[in-house]
């Protein structure tokens, strides 16, 4: 018979990690979440950032795409600085590191701290809140010796792909239409790469009548004809791609001595048909603690990870090497990708031919390594504890970009290229260098009076140290388009530049706890504090914050039986802390470099004779009195349990003010001669709130235990501008009363029917929009959209793009994510568990940027045409149709953010099934035989299942991709969701530990 | 006082003696003052940058709308 104890009281003793130290939770002042190694289990993801995603309420995680090494800064409680910007300060023990680079099974605990009061003791590192992140210890276990092995095999696809029209014959129809309907005359050339004519497309059409599937015809002269039908989504990526992870670990004490060490591997096999985007990281740990003396303690942790992405790149020439924005361009179903004869065709060439030559692509190495060294002596009954550590940890990050010229014919045995061959045949290297020293000292003593009086402090000193160093070289003329090296490159092309910082940190800081009989709690911290980042009159700052709390369930009158209500807690806080999360040497006046452009481009100068001149600029001015941006966060939380602390919930509101944000100053007279130079001008107001309630709890299913426990959190949080330099209120630029996120649109209402009710709108006068090119002469005609004159000036305007005078623009929306929600779920019963993790965000507009694939053919005609615009265009027989007439270069659409409007702005709200598991613990008396002390199998799904308003039109995205920008590694202005898809995973893992 | 905590007091000295309380960093690839108008070569590199107040290639055949 198995006993198993009851968690009823378990959260009473629950430790938390915050600064410098750990806490019982029920002691706790400030907001502080931890979330236990449970929550990274048996996933088959490769790093911790993606695992964190949605696991914290409140902590933020917005992923660019869904690119395997994919890792992002961490965000607590909203927009931060509108200034000088910022993000969480994520320290792994104790030290800042970066949690891309770190082995998921490493981590013990991860603890977030998010108010004022618990961040106050990292100062002005940390303004906008810091994520704990603890690996294991191996001096807990006690006189054992573990080996662990778990591994997982995933076969991953794309969450989504867009659906696009394959049928040639139906793409060139469209394309025809959208055309003819914008212009009124015939286009000769599908863009740049496929020539058109009415002709053709009645060939085309017959041929297809004929049930002719030939994609190609060869004219006399010996010219391909095209007649395709591709999809391109189809050529390039792979139905499923493999992925798997190895992790062995070993530790154990024995006497004096105890050890932990790890070691493990994540491969990914890549998405891409051709030259596939492969991804490895690798990593080691090794940790020791020796007890030298009875109270000294030495350990030493040091990891070392090694990180390889190849990722191929689209066509610089079409979409600035985004793969996904050359396809949309250029990729066109009418033309097949390859020629009878195994040669790229020119819409081959200019959308994937990146790919397919296998020598556009870009490398990027990451090592890192880092060594901390600690001391701890505990005297006077470990009442008195003294901590010195020192840490040294470098960074090498090597990139490589190549590009060359792509082959392709046009006509039967003749190689043309895109671009030129060995002038064109670039490669750039970057090297960039960082070391990073740190150190601190601190000691802590913590005493109880009377029983009933307990009393700690804590008093420390931190420094910082980090050198960063890069080169930059690039060479044309690469002798063999195969060749790796920059040695090979031998072009008059070149340029060399490098880039270097230096910044260092120095505080003292203190932290003071009283507790009277564990009911009244207060904590004082403070932090003196000094960075090189600010001018010499303005280098140092002190922060100080206080917490309290009320612990109401103990005080005598609460005769509440602990059955019904276990605990109740009020807490209340408020700090100050600055903000140095800035970069380095932001507030000195620079005279910075530049290169002339070459060519005939605006920034092309030819001086003495030379090409790609460097020059120095004058600076932009500097204010004298610059000072540090700061940040004042009030919290107040409540803590509760009932039911002997199986079900608990906790809640935190929070008020938090950045000030003297470094933004523009006040506008100065012409006569000034420049720009107004900044200084700590602005102010802002973040609330939000935090909320989570869970239940646990066990009973008895056929003689065993059955757990159960559910948990779900939902996070809150919106800013607005306090103050800011923008007089006039200009629409283009922040002002006061804005808030963060705020989409300015025009509305509309419906399609118009018929020439009569253009004739007739607006009263009578006639419908006026001269703003927006719905035809190339500014016509409207029947099913086009129809725009409310709010401003009633009988024409749709803009006004004079102020908030008094917006034209016939309100606030439609606001893109910022709100009810930010997550739900888990886990149960397990005689050695099966299961768990399922949901999260998603209640709330947020998005309003597709011009280039978007959610556009088609209404962005540019000749662009990929989503399968769902099919009988949703307004036609005289589809009158209630979503999208308008079938137009390219539509006005509302195209113009980037300047047309905005209600009609299409899309709800981006969504739930994700984002892990389930199911797994088998087998049982005890099997694995003693083999002397295997827990041996598990489990399947793991990730992103299995996702829902959105948006997917009422189209699936073409997946959710959390659709309003990102394009590849934020090659260029991110290429329109928005031209990324590598998210991906799903179904894996099958083992853990086996002796 | 307890002579091992002063011992070991003594051990984390070089800890915090390593770092001093000047935090003042200079720029290490962006130019100031001194690097412009301290050498003829950095005079003549600023001086390059007046060049982009004339016009470019792609331009300079525009006729400018304030001249007759």
């Amino acid at each position: 018979m198995l006993i198993r104890l009851e968690p009823s009281a378990e959260f009473l003793e629950d430790v938390v990690v915050v600064g410098y130290g750990t806490t019982r939770k029920v002691n706790l002042t400030g907001a502080v979440d931890q979330v236990s190694s449970e929550r990274f289990d048996n996933r088959p993801v490769a790093n911790v950032t993606q695992m964190l995603q949605g696991a914290v309420p409140n902590l933020n995680i917005s992923l660019a795409d869904g690119k395997p090494n994919r890792s992002a800064s961490y965000n607590i409680r909203g927009t931060t600085s509108i200034g000088a910007g910022g993000s969480a300060l994520v320290l792994i023990d104790g030290v800042e590191g970066d949690p891309a680079m770190l082995n998921p099974d490493d981590i013990e605990s991860i603890s977030v701290l998010k108010d004022a009061a618990s961040s106050a003791i990292y100062g002005s590192r940390a303004p906008y809140g810091v994520v704990l992140i603890t690996t294991r210890d191996p001096s807990r276990e006690k006189d054992r010796f573990t080996v662990t092995y778990t591994g997982n095999v995933s076969i991953q696809q794309p969450t989504a792909i867009p659906d696009v029209v394959s049928d040639g014959y139906v793409y060139a129809s469209l394309f025809y239409d959208a055309w003819y309907n914008y212009r009124f005359n015939d286009p000769t050339t599908f863009n740049k790469t496929q020539d058109f004519s009415k002709t053709w497309l009645e060939t085309f059409r017959q041929r297809k009548l004929a049930g002719n599937t030939l994609e190609m015809a060869v004219e006399p002269d010996g010219r391909y004809v095209y007649y395709g039908n591709t999809d391109y989504y189809d050529v390039i990526y792979k139905n499923t791609t493999i992925a798997q992870t190895h992790n062995l670990s070993l530790s154990g004490t024995s006497g004096k001595l105890s050890w932990f060490f790890s070691g493990r591997l994540y491969d990914y096999d890549g998405l891409f048909n051709f030259d596939p985007d492969r991804y490895r990281t690798m990593n080691t740990r090794s940790k020791v603690t020796a007890r030298i003396l009875p109270w000294l303690q030495l350990s030493s942790n040091i990891d070392f990870t090694y990180d390889k992405y190849h990722q191929p790149t689209g066509s610089s020439e079409e979409g600035g090497g985004v793969l996904w924005r050359s396809i949309n361009d250029e990729g066109h179903p009418s033309a097949p990708v390859f020629n009878p004869d195994g040669t790229l065709t020119k819409s081959g060439a200019y959308a994937i031919g990146g790919l397919v030559s296998g020598n556009n692509w870009m490398d990027r190495i990451t090592k890192t390594f880092k060594t901390t060294t600690s001391l701890k002596a505990t005297f006077l009954n470990d009442r008195l504890r003294l901590t010195g550590d020192f840490t040294y940890r470098s960074k090498d990050y090597t990139e490589t970009r190549k590009r060359t010229a792509i082959p392709y014919s046009e006509y039967i045995d003749e190689i043309v290229w895109l671009g030129t061959p060995e002038s064109d045949d670039s490669i750039k290297e970057s090297l960039q260098m960082t070391s990073y020293i740190a150190t601190n000292a601190y000691a802590e003593y913590e005493d109880t009076f009377s029983t009933r009086h307990y009393f700690k402090a804590l008093l420390g000193y931190n420094y910082e140290q980090q050198d960063y160093k890069s080169t930059y070289s690039e060479r044309n003329g690469l002798l063999m388009p195969d060749l790796d090296h920059i040695n090979f490159a031998l072009g008059d092309v070149m340029s060399i530049t490098s880039g270097g910082s230096r910044w260092r940190y120095a505080g003292a800081f203190f932290r003071l706890n009283y507790a009277f009989d564990e009911r009244y709690l207060l904590e004082v911290n403070g932090r003196y504090d000094g960075s090189s980042k600010f001018p010499d009159n303005s280098q140092w700052g002190f922060f100080p914050s206080a917490s309290a709390a009320w612990r109401v369930s103990r005080e005598p009158f609460w005769n509440v039986s602990p059955k019904a209500v276990s605990n109740l807690k009020v807490r209340v806080s408020y700090g100050e802390l600055g903000n140095s999360n800035v970069d380095p040497y932001s507030y000195l006046e620079k005279f910075s470099f530049s290169t002339f452009g070459t060519g005939s481009g605006s920034s092309a100068r030819y001086l003495d004779g030379l090409a790609k001149l460097r020059y120095i600029k004058n600076p932009s001015q500097i204010p004298d009195n610059i000072g540090w941006e700061k940040s004042r966060t009030l919290d107040v939380g409540l803590d509760m349990a009932f039911l002997d602390g199986r079900i608990s919930f906790t809640g935190d509101y929070y008020i938090r003010k950045t000030l003297d944000m470094y933004t523009v100053g006040p506008t100065l007279p012409d006569t000034f001669g420049a720009s107004a130079p900044k200084g700590n001008y602005a102010e802002m107001s973040t609330y939000g709130y935090e909320l989570s309630l869970s239940y646990d709890d066990t009973w008895m299913v056929g003689r065993r235990p059955f757990h159960f426990g559910v948990k779900a959190t939902l996070a809150d949080y919106y800013s607005i501008i306090d103050k800011y330099n923008n007089a006039s209120r200009e629409l283009s630029d922040y002002y006061v009363g804005q808030r963060i996120g705020e989409i300015w649109g025009f509305v509309c209402n419906g399609l118009f029917q018929s020439q009569e009710e253009i004739d007739s709108a607006f009263d009578g006068k006639g419908y006026r929009n001269e703003i927006m090119q719905t035809s190339e002469k500014y016509i409207t005609y029947p099913g086009d959209m129809r725009f409310e004159d709010l401003n009633g000036n009988d024409r749709i305007d803009r006004g004079s793009d102020t908030v008094d005078d917006p034209g016939d623009r309100c606030i439609i929306g606001n893109s910022e994510p709100r009810y930010i929600y997550s739900l888990s779920l886990n149960a397990d019963w005689n050695g099966i568990f299961l768990s399922a993790f949901f999260e998603g965000v209640g709330k947020q507009d998005w309003f597709p940027s011009d280039e978007s694939l959610f556009w088609g053919m209404y962005n540019r005609p000749y662009n990929q045409v989503p399968s769902w615009h099919l009988g949703n265009y307004w036609t005289e027989d589809n009158r209630d149709a979503y999208l308008p007439r079938y137009v390219g270069y539509y006005g509302p659409m195209n113009a980037g953010t300047a047309n905005v409007n209600s009609r299409y702005l899309q709800n981006i709200a969504y739930i994700r099934l984002k892990n389930v598991q199911v797994g088998y613990n087998l049982p005890h008396k099997w694995l003693k035989k083999i002397h295997l002390s827990n041996v598990s199998i489990y399947f793991s799904g990730e992103n299995l299942w996702s829902w959105s308003p948006l997917y009422r039109w189209t699936r073409d995205f997946d959710v959390a991709n659709a309003s990102k920008s394009s590849d934020t590694d090659i260029s991110s202005s290429r329109g928005d969701g031209f990324n590598y898809p998210s991906m799903k995973s179904f894996s099958i893992g083992i853990s086996i530990t002796y | 006082m307890d002579t091992r905590i002063l011992h070991f007091l003594i051990a984390l000295l070089p800890v915090v003696t390593v770092s001093s309380c000047d935090l003042t960093e200079r720029m290490q690839v962006q130019a100031d003052k001194a690097t412009i108008f301290g050498s003829e070569s950095g005079l003549k590199t600023y001086a390059y940058s007046f060049y982009e107040a004339l016009p470019a290639l792609n331009n300079a055949f525009r006729k400018d709308a304030m001249v007759d």
